[in-house]
C-alpha cells in the first residue's frame, strides 16, 4: 500500500501539471476571441521554451542568457525544411541544394529543428560547461549575441536581416499544446533520473561538490543538450507561428521574458516554470484587455494605451517583492490532502538555498 | 604609422566609453550581487533629460543630467531593489529587466518611439589634428573625464569614511554590518554614485551620437556586462580594465577584418570573450570576494 | 524589511506609475456625416511600441482623406469608416488583431508599413480577399511574398537605383558606401544602389559597414578620411536609418568631411536633425517637403491638411502620404468597380496606370503589385526645414532583380 501510496504521489505532480496546461489553454480558448487565441498560441510556446530553460536552469542551477540562441536555429531549420520547395526558390534562389529540395511535414521539420538546435548544443558544450556561474552566464550571453549576428549576416541560408518568409502557419492551439505538453513530460521525467538528481545535488553547493571531487560536467552537458532540443521545438513552432521572422525575434526581447517567466515561478521546480509562464502569459492578457477601455456595466474604463507594459513590469516586481523564490518557492505542486507533510512530496527541492549560494542573508 | 595611431586613439576612446558604464555596473555587483540591467536606463533618463532642458549653459546640463540620473538610480533601489535585499542573483537579476523594461516602456508612452536629435556642444563635436590624424575633441574629453572619475572614485574609496566602508562591505557584507556598517545608507550611496557615472555617462553619449531614444542604454549595458565580466566581476579596477581590453578588441576587428566578414564582427567580439572567459575564468582581475561564491 | 512596509512601497509605485499612465487615452470618434452602411477599413496598426512612430502618421493621413472624403459625399453614396487597432509592435499579436477587426466586417485593410510588422495582418486580409494597400521597400510586400489581396505603393527595390540615377546625373563618380546591416531595409538598399551604380558604370571609392547601435563609428571613418584626404571620394552613400545613420552623420561631419551625402527614407523627416544642426549637403529620397512649399501640389495639400488638423507639420513624409493615398486609391478603384466586393476591388487595383496619387503616380499589373517605377522626390535641409531638390524616376535597365 505504501510504495503505491509513494508511486503516486511521486507522479502526481505530471498529471496535474498536464491538466492545468490543457485546462487553462481550452479556456481561454473557449472564451476569447481571435486576439486572445494568438495569444493562448503563444503563450503554450512561450511554455515550451520555458520548460527548455527550466531543463538546464533549473536543474543545474546555471543561469544561461543564451537559450533563446537555439530556439533561433530551431526556428530557421524549421522554417527553411517545412516552406514548399517550389516557393523556396522564389524567396531563396541562393539555397544549397539539399535544403532547397527538402519538404517535410510541419512535424518532421519541428522535430528536426529540435534535433539541430540540439546538436548546436552538444557542440557548444564542449566550451560553455567548462565554466561555472557568472562566467557561465557571461559565456551563454556571448552565444546568444553570435548565434544572432551569424542568423542576421548568413544571407545565403538565413536571408539574412530580412529573414525567412512563407512558412505554412500551422502551429495551432492544439499543435502547440500538445507539444507543450511533451515539453513538460519530458522535463518531468529528466528531473527524475539519476542524472538530473546528481545536478540538482551539485546546484545546492557547487563549491563543496567540486571540493569533494565530484565532477558534474557530464550531467549538465546531456541537461544542456536536451534543453537545447526542447528550445529549437518552440522556435520550431514559433517559425511555425509567425509566417515570417528574423533574427531580431530570438533576442533580447524573447530571453528576458521567458527567464522572467522561469523566475518569477520559481526556478527549481517544473511547477515552477509552468505556473511562471502561465501567469505571466495571464497578467499581459489581462492588462491588454484593461488598457484598451472597455464598459463594464455602468462603470467606463477608459483606454490605457502602453498598460500591459509598464503593468507587467510593475506586476512582476511586485511578485518577486512578495515571493523572492517565486510563487512556487521551487517546489513542485504539493500533493492535495496533505500539502504540509514532509516525504509526501516528490522532487522537493530543499527550498531554503539559493539558486547560486549567496554570501549571506541580510 | 598614422593609420596605427588613429587606431590607437579609437580604441583608447571606445575603451573609456566601455570602462565608464562598467564601473557603474561593477559598483553595484561588488556590494549587492546584482548586476543591474537597469543601469542602461539611468543613462537613458539622464539622455531624455539633455533633450528636454532646452539651451541652458553647458554646465546646467551636467548638472541636471547627473542630478536626474541619481534621483532615478535612488528611487530604483529604493522602490525595487531595497525590498528584494537578500534575494538570489536571478531574482534580483530579473528584477532588474522588469525595472528597465517598465522605463523604457514609460519612455516610449511619453516621448514616443522615434528618436529624437540633440546637438549638445558644438566646441566638443569639431576635431583638431596631429599630424595627418584628426582627432574629434570629444576623444580626449572622454578619455580625460573617464580618467579623472577614476581617480576620482579611487579617493573616494581609500580616503573617505563611507568609501572604506563601502570596500569593506564589498569584501564581506556581513562582517561589515557585524562591525558597523550601516547597510541602507552604504547601498544608497552605492546607487547615487552609480546614477552620477551614468549621468556623465549620458552627457559624453548624447555629444557624440546626437541622438536620443528610449533604448539608447541597452548596448552600453550589454557591452559594460561582458567588460565586467572579463575585467574580474566585483572587482572596480577589474571592471575598467575589462572595459579597455573589449575596446580594443572591437576596434582591431572593426578595421582588420575582411570587408566580407566585417558584418560578423560582433560575433567574432564575443566569440572572444568566450574564449577569454575559458583562459581566464575568473576575469583578469580576480576580486576577494568574488573567488568562495563562483 | 517587515512585509506589510514592503506592500505599501510596492502599492505606491504601482499607483503613482498607473496615474502616470492616466493621462494618455481616449479615441477619436468616427466621421459621421452621411447616411447609409459605412464602407469599413481596417487599420491594424502599431500604435505604441518600437515602430509607432511610423504608423502614428500613416493612421492620421488616412483619417484625413477619409474625412474629406465623406465631406465630399463618400463613396458610391457610403461613408468611410476607419477602425483602428493597437498592434503594440508584438508580432505574436498582429495576425489575432488583424483577424478581430476583419471579423468587424471590414471592406478594406491598410496594415502597417513594414514587412515584418505588416506582413501578419496583410495575410489575414488576404485569407478572405479583403484588399490591402500599404507599403515597405522590401518587394514580398506585394502579390509574390504575400497575397493578391496586398498592393505596395513603394517603388521596392528602385529607392537605391534613383538615388544612383540621380547622383549620376549630378557628375558624381566616386561614392564611399557605408552599410548598416542591421535591418533588412538598410542592407538591401546598400545592396541594391551597388548593382544600380555597376549598371550605371560606376565605380565604388570605398565600403565599410556599421551597426545601428553602434555609439561611434570612429574606426570607419578613420578609414573613410584617409581617401577623402586622398580626394578619391566625391560623395557618401548611407545604407541606414535614424537615429544610428543620424549619428553616423553627426560623426562624420565632426570630423570635418563635408562630401555629399545621400540617405534613403530611413532619413525621411525632421525629427532626427537636432543631432547635427544645420547640416548641409545632405540628400534624402522619398518624402517631399513636409515643412511647407513642396512644389507638387498633392503633396502640398496632404501636409497642409496634416498642419490643418494637428497644428504642426507631419513628423514623417512618406508615411503620412501612404495612409492618405491608401484611402484615396481605395476609393477610385470602389467606384470603378461600383462595388465593396473585395476580387472586384482587387480587379480595379490591377489595373492602376500612372494614377495619379499624392503619393506618386501607382502602376499595379496583375503580375505586380509593387509600383516599382514611379519617381520618388530628393529633398534636403535648411535649417530645420526640408527643401525640395528634385523629383527622380530610376533610369532604364539599373534595377535590381527583384521578385516582379
Amino acid at each position: 500500500m505504501d510504495v503505491l501510496r509513494t508511486g503516486v504521489r511521486a507522479i502526481w505532480p505530471l498529471p496535474a501539471l498536464l491538466g492545468l496546461v490543457a485546462a487553462a489553454a481550452e479556456i481561454a480558448w473557449a472564451a476569447g476571441d481571435s486576439v486572445t487565441r494568438g495569444v493562448v498560441i503563444v503563450a503554450m510556446i512561450n511554455l515550451t521554451l520555458v520548460i527548455g530553460l527550466y531543463v538546464f536552469v533549473g536543474n543545474s542551477g546555471v543561469f544561461s542568457f543564451g537559450s533563446v540562441g537555439f530556439a533561433s536555429i530551431g526556428a530557421y531549420t524549421a522554417a527553411l525544411l517545412v516552406i514548399p520547395p517550389d516557393q523556396k526558390s522564389i524567396l531563396q534562389p541562393d539555397l544549397p541544394g539539399f535544403i532547397a529540395r527538402a519538404d517535410f511535414t510541419s512535424v518532421e521539420a519541428t522535430l528536426m529543428g529540435g534535433v539541430v538546435a540540439a546538436a548546436a548544443g552538444a557542440v557548444l558544450s564542449i566550451p560553455l560547461m567548462r565554466l561555472n556561474g557568472i562566467a557561465a552566464a557571461l559565456a551563454t550571453f556571448a552565444v546568444l549575441v553570435i548565434i544572432r549576428t551569424v542568423a542576421n549576416s548568413w544571407t545565403q541560408v538565413t536571408n539574412g536581416a530580412a529573414g525567412i518568409s512563407g512558412a505554412p502557419v500551422t502551429t495551432s492551439k492544439n499543435a502547440a499544446l500538445v507539444w507543450a505538453l511533451i515539453a513538460i513530460v519530458v522535463g518531468f521525467v529528466f528531473q527524475s533520473t539519476g542524472l538530473a538528481l546528481r545536478l540538482r545535488g551539485s546546484r545546492e553547493d557547487d563549491v563543496a561538490a567540486r571540493s569533494l571531487g565530484v565532477n558534474i560536467r557530464t550531467e549538465r552537458r546531456v541537461a544542456w543538450v536536451i534543453h537545447a532540443f526542447v528550445m529549437g521545438v518552440g522556435g520550431g513552432l514559433y517559425a511555425q507561428y509567425l509566417g515570417s521572422f528574423n533574427s531580431s525575434f530570438f533576442y533580447l526581447a524573447l530571453t528576458f521574458t521567458t527567464l522572467a517567466m522561469l523566475v518569477v515561478g520559481g526556478i527549481k521546480s517544473l511547477t515552477g516554470a509552468v505556473i511562471g509562464s502561465l501567469t505571466i502569459s495571464f497578467i499581459a492578457e489581462f492588462l491588454h484587455r484593461v488598457e484598451q477601455g472597455a464598459d463594464v456595466g455602468p462603470l467606463h474604463i477608459p483606454a490605457r494605451p502602453g498598460l500591459r507594459e509598464v503593468g507587467l513590469a510593475i506586476i512582476m516586481l511586485v511578485i518577486l517583492v512578495l515571493r523572492p523564490r517565486g510563487l512556487t518557492n521551487g517546489r513542485e505542486l504539493p500533493w492535495p490532502r496533505l500539502p504540509r507533510r514532509r516525504g509526501g512530496v516528490v522532487r522537493r527541492s530543499a527550498g531554503s538555498e539559493e539558486l547560486i549560494p549567496t554570501r549571506e542573508e541580510r | 604609422m598614422a593609420l596605427f595611431l588613429q587606431h590607437l586613439i579609437d580604441a583608447i576612446t571606445y575603451g573609456s566609453q566601455f570602462a565608464l558604464y562598467a564601473l557603474g555596473i561593477a559598483l553595484i555587483f561588488g556590494i549587492l550581487g546584482l548586476i543591474n540591467f537597469a543601469h542602461g536606463e539611468l543613462l537613458m533618463a539622464g539622455a531624455y533629460t539633455i533633450v528636454l532642458i532646452g539651451q541652458p549653459p553647458w554646465p546646467v546640463v551636467v548638472i541636471a543630467t547627473v542630478g536626474i540620473a541619481i534621483v532615478f538610480a535612488l528611487a530604483m533601489e529604493r522602490a525595487a531593489f531595497r525590498p528584494l535585499r537578500g534575494a538570489s542573483p536571478p531574482t534580483l537579476l530579473i528584477a532588474s529587466f522588469a525595472v528597465s523594461y517598465g522605463l523604457q516602456n514609460l519612455a516610449i508612452l511619453i516621448e514616443g518611439s522615434a528618436p529624437k536629435g540633440k546637438s549638445i556642444s558644438r566646441w566638443l563635436s569639431e576635431s583638431f589634428s596631429i599630424g595627418s590624424v584628426s582627432v574629434p575633441k570629444l576623444d580626449p574629453v572622454t578619455v580625460g573625464v573617464t580618467l579623472v572619475l577614476l581617480a576620482a572614485l579611487g579617493l573616494f574609496l581609500q580616503r573617505t569614511r563611507m568609501g572604506v566602508q563601502m570596500r569593506a562591505a564589498a569584501e564581506d557584507f556581513r562582517m561589515a554590518r557585524i562591525l558597523g556598517v550601516r547597510a541602507n545608507s552604504v547601498i544608497a550611496t552605492a546607487f547615487g554614485v552609480s546614477g552620477l557615472l551614468a549621468g556623465i555617462g549620458a552627457y559624453l553619449l548624447v555629444a557624440q551620437t546626437g541622438e536620443v531614444s528610449y533604448d539608447l542604454g541597452s548596448n552600453p549595458v550589454l557591452y559594460a556586462f561582458v567588460a565586467t565580466v572579463l575585467g574580474g566581476m566585483g572587482s572596480l579596477r577589474g571592471a575598467v580594465l575589462g572595459g579597455y581590453v573589449f575596446g580594443a578588441i572591437f576596434v582591431l576587428l572593426q578595421s582588420y577584418l575582411p570587408l566580407e566578414l566585417r558584418s560578423y564582427r560582433d560575433a567574432f567580439a564575443f566569440g572572444a570573450v568566450i574564449v577569454m572567459l575559458l583562459v581566464r575564468p575568473q576575469g583578469l582581475i580576480v576580486a576577494r570576494s568574488v573567488v568562495t561564491r563562483v | 524589511m517587515r512585509k506589510p512596509i514592503r506592500i505599501v512601497l510596492v502599492a505606491a509605485l504601482a499607483v503613482v506609475s498607473l496615474l502616470a499612465l492616466s493621462a494618455g487615452g481616449g479615441t477619436a470618434a468616427p466621421e459621421k456625416t452621411l447616411a447609409g452602411t459605412p464602407i469599413v477599413i481596417a487599420m491594424p496598426l502599431a500604435l505604441t511600441g518600437i515602430i509607432s512612430f511610423y504608423d502614428q502618421p500613416n493612421l492620421a493621413g488616412a483619417q484625413i482623406a477619409a474625412a474629406q472624403v465623406n465631406k465630399a459625399g463618400g463613396v458610391l453614396g457610403r461613408p468611410l469608416k476607419i477602425i483602428s487597432a493597437d498592434t503594440k509592435s508584438d508580432l505574436g499579436l498582429i495576425a489575432g488583431v488583424a483577424q478581430s477587426l476583419l471579423a468587424k466586417k471590414a471592406d478594406l485593410m491598410i496594415p502597417t508599413l513594414d514587412y515584418d510588422f505588416g506582413g501578419p495582418a496583410a495575410r489575414a486580409a488576404c485569407a478572405k480577399n479583403i484588399p490591402a494597400i500599404s507599403e515597405a521597400g522590401d518587394s514580398r510586400y506585394g502579390l509574390q511574398g504575400i497575397g493578391r489581396c496586398l498592393f505596395n505603393q513603394f517603388p521596392s527595390g528602385s529607392e537605391a537605383a534613383i538615388g544612383a540615377t540621380w547622383a549620376w546625373s549630378k557628375g558624381w563618380r566616386h561614392p564611399y558606401v557605408l552599410e548598416d546591416p542591421s535591418i533588412s531595409y538598410s542592407k538591401t538598399f546598400f545592396e541594391n544602389f551597388k548593382h544600380s551604380w555597376g549598371k550605371l558604370g560606376g565605380q565604388i571609392a570605398g565600403e565599410d559597414t556599421f551597426m545601428n547601435s553602434d555609439q561611434s563609428i570612429a574606426s570607419q571613418i578613420t578609414k573613410m578620411k584617409q581617401l577623402v584626404d586622398q580626394k578619391k571620394v566625391d560623395f557618401i552613400f548611407m545604407g541606414s536609418y535614424a537615429p544610428g545613420g543620424a549619428s553616423a552623420t553627426k560623426q562624420i561631419r565632426a570630423a570635418g568631411i563635408n562630401l555629399p551625402i545621400i540617405g534613403g527614407a530611413g532619413f525621411d523627416g525632421t525629427f532626427w536633425l537636432g543631432a547635427v544642426p544645420n547640416l548641409k549637403n545632405f540628400y534624402v529620397i522619398a518624402g517631399g517637403v513636409t515643412t511647407g512649399g513642396d512644389p507638387n501640389k498633392l503633396r502640398a495639400a496632404v501636409y497642409s491638411a496634416y498642419k490643418a488638423k494637428f497644428k504642426k507639420d507631419a513628423p514623417l513624409g512618406e508615411q503620412t502620404l501612404n495612409g492618405y493615398s491608401a484611402v484615396m486609391a481605395f476609393k477610385k478603384a470602389i467606384e470603378r468597380a461600383k462595388s465593396t466586393d473585395g476580387l472586384k476591388v482587387i480587379a480595379q487595383l490591377e489595373k492602376f496606370k500612372n494614377e495619379p496619387l499624392p503619393i506618386g503616380n501607382i502602376t499595379w499589373t496583375p503580375k505586380c503589385h509593387i509600383s516599382k517605377l514611379r519617381s520618388l522626390p530628393i529633398v534636403t535641409f535648411v535649417g530645420t526645414k526640408e527643401k525640395f531638390v528634385a523629383e527622380v524616376a530610376p533610369k532604364a535597365g539599373i534595377l535590381p532583380k527583384t521578385l516582379c
